[in-house]
């Protein structure tokens, strides 16, 4: 039963993806799914309902990313948040530039996206402090230098694929990953090293 | 003479216009501005505006050359001499830029997505700037002042990373909810350096200090 | 676009903090923890007391099993509700007659094994 409307909600984020949420027509939408206007209209009344039914699923999917915290101790853990990071953020292109268009910080689409981007800076600080605390990073040298780390390590979550897409520079998953662990590496002690040697190293190659 | 007076009343007209047109964009973010507001900041009719600049397209390639210009100028003095102090001043020189130019860069993704003419030049602009970082990064590592990288790690991440994060640095705060004119170049230099810093050797970590000491030795 | 729950920040912060806490603080646990749920010989030496009470509208019938041994060892079963209470206390008196039944005889407690001491 379900089946028509995901099938519309992949057409139109693939559509907005390229083309931008504005430029997009129902008639495109219905193209892509392979359906008439009438079928589509049937499903989503308005192009309105559809695009908030788009950003539903996109919120559903980010807050699901955020359960993948700590499911094992290891450094792996972080590897596979990354990963999905990745897939989220490849698929939902379009999401960012939408928000960084217009000062419309009064969509409610807006403020959730605001409060996904905090949690996930929380959850960044709080993965980084665990690290210190299990001895895989070294204690801080400075103060605040892991804020800055997980801020960076943010910037590079949520921007590396629209700015490689912007300049044409080629982007898959192993690279995506290695600049993030590539961030991270010089902060790790022996035991860290050690485990990212065994655990991590033979991903990025 | 007769000749050279229209020309020059005319450059100043577009500066007006450019000045006008950056004003509302920082403002209002890039897309929300039209050709009627540009001309009424401006203090011109929508038709004398035409007359210099028949669209908002044009407008935006006329800025985005400054923008180049202007980073061109001070990655090249980088280039000359390729100290930390430069390092430095090229920091917050790129700051005072991006927050002159903000609307560029916060609304990249947007411009970049609606502009095939700027879209291509700035992926020019952008392995330029690597090349540059590039060279800037192989100098300090061949005097010592940087330890190499160790593979998974490489000069040309390093150097994509920097870019990265010069460029989106902007677009964070504002998601923070920061306002532009409130931004300190202290942040966006601590961001920078902080991210260099784990690569420094003894002697660049001794250099970063004493650059720190005293702040304007040699930034003449 | 309907509301969706949202933690609040701090909350959330507190919460990351406690997982974190959690790989230092918690152990593993071993077969006595379950000891509750297959330890359950001293049912057969319990007194069965009926307990008709007032609950939600209605008259709540509850049985308790108190051990003989020590009376404060004990668990409390609901059992039915009834809206008349005589029928009630007749369902009570009905259902512990036929958990009480012993081979030993009825079982009691008595108050004064509870060693109440009324200084």
């Amino acid at each position: 039963m379900y089946n028509t409307k995901i099938k519309i909600l992949n057409a139109s984020v693939r559509l907005f993806n390229e083309n931008g949420i504005d430029s997009v027509r129902l008639q495109q939408i219905a193209d892509e799914s392979e359906m008439s206007v009438g079928n589509l209209a049937y499903h989503y009344k308005s192009k309105d309902v559809l695009i908030e039914a788009v950003y539903e699923r996109v919120f559903d999917e980010f807050n699901e990313i955020f359960r993948h915290y700590l499911k094992r101790p290891d450094l792996a853990d972080f590897d596979i948040q990354i990963s999905i990071y990745y897939t989220f953020f490849s698929r939902n292109r379009f999401y960012l530039s939408e928000f960084f268009k217009a000062n419309n910080s009064t969509a409610p689409h807006y403020l959730q996206w605001q409060d996904c981007t905090a949690k996930m800076l929380l959850q960044l600080r709080s993965r980084l402090q665990f690290m210190v605390r299990k001895n895989e990073l070294l204690p801080e040298k400075e103060p605040g230098q892991y804020e800055l780390l997980a801020e960076q390590i943010w910037m590079s979550l949520v921007f590396f694929i629209p700015k490689s897409n912007m300049i044409g520079q080629h982007y898959d998953e192993i690279s995506y990953k290695k600049n993030i662990w590539n961030l991270l590496r010089p902060y790790f002690g022996p035991d860290g090293l050690e485990e990212f040697r065994a655990l991590i190293v033979p991903v990025l190659f | 003479m007769s000749k050279n007076r229209p020309l020059k009343e005319a450059l100043t007209t577009k500066a007006k216009i450019s000045e006008a047109a950056l004003f509302l964009f920082n403002h209002f973010g890039f897309v929300n501005v039209r050709l009627q507001h540009i001309a009424d900041e401006a203090g011109l009719s929508v038709g004398n505006l035409a007359y210099h600049f028949k669209t908002k397209d044009e407008i935006v390639e006329l800025l985005y050359e400054e923008i180049i210009a202007r980073q061109k100028n001070l990655l090249t003095d980088l280039r000359m001499i390729p100290l930390f102090i430069n390092l430095n001043s090229y920091i917050d020189n790129t700051f005072l830029m991006q927050k002159r130019y903000s609307f560029f860069f916060t609304d990249t993704l947007e411009i970049m997505r609606a502009h095939a003419a700027i879209r291509k030049k700035h992926r020019e602009h952008i392995q330029w700037q690597t090349i540059q970082l590039k060279i800037y990064i192989q100098f300090n590592i061949a005097r010592g002042a940087l330890h190499s990288f160790e593979l998974p790690d490489s000069i040309e991440n390093f150097s994509n990373r920097f870019i990265l994060l010069t460029d989106s640095w902007m677009g964070y705060k504002i998601l923070q909810g920061e306002k532009i004119s409130e931004l300190e170049s202290q942040e966006f230099r601590s961001s920078l350096w902080g991210m260099t810093a784990p690569n420094f050797s003894q002697a660049g970590k001794n250099e970063f200090m004493q650059m720190l000491a005293y702040p304007y030795d040699g930034l003449g | 676009m309907k509301p969706r729950f949202n933690i609040d920040i701090k909350a959330y912060d507190a919460l990351l903090e406690g997982l974190n806490q959690q790989y230092f603080v918690e152990k593993r646990g071993d077969q006595s923890d379950f000891r509750l749920y297959f330890d359950d010989l001293w049912l057969a030496d319990t007194a069965v007391i009926d307990d008709v009470h007032r609950s939600r509208g209605a008259w709540a019938v509850d049985l308790i099993f108190a051990s003989i041994h020590n009376p404060l060892k004990f668990i409390r079963r609901h059992i039915t509700l009834h809206s008349c209470p005589k029928r009630a206390a007749q369902q009570g008196e009905f259902m512990r007659r036929v958990a009480a039944k012993d081979q030993r005889g009825t079982l009691s407690v008595s108050i004064r094994s509870l060693q109440i001491c009324k200084n």
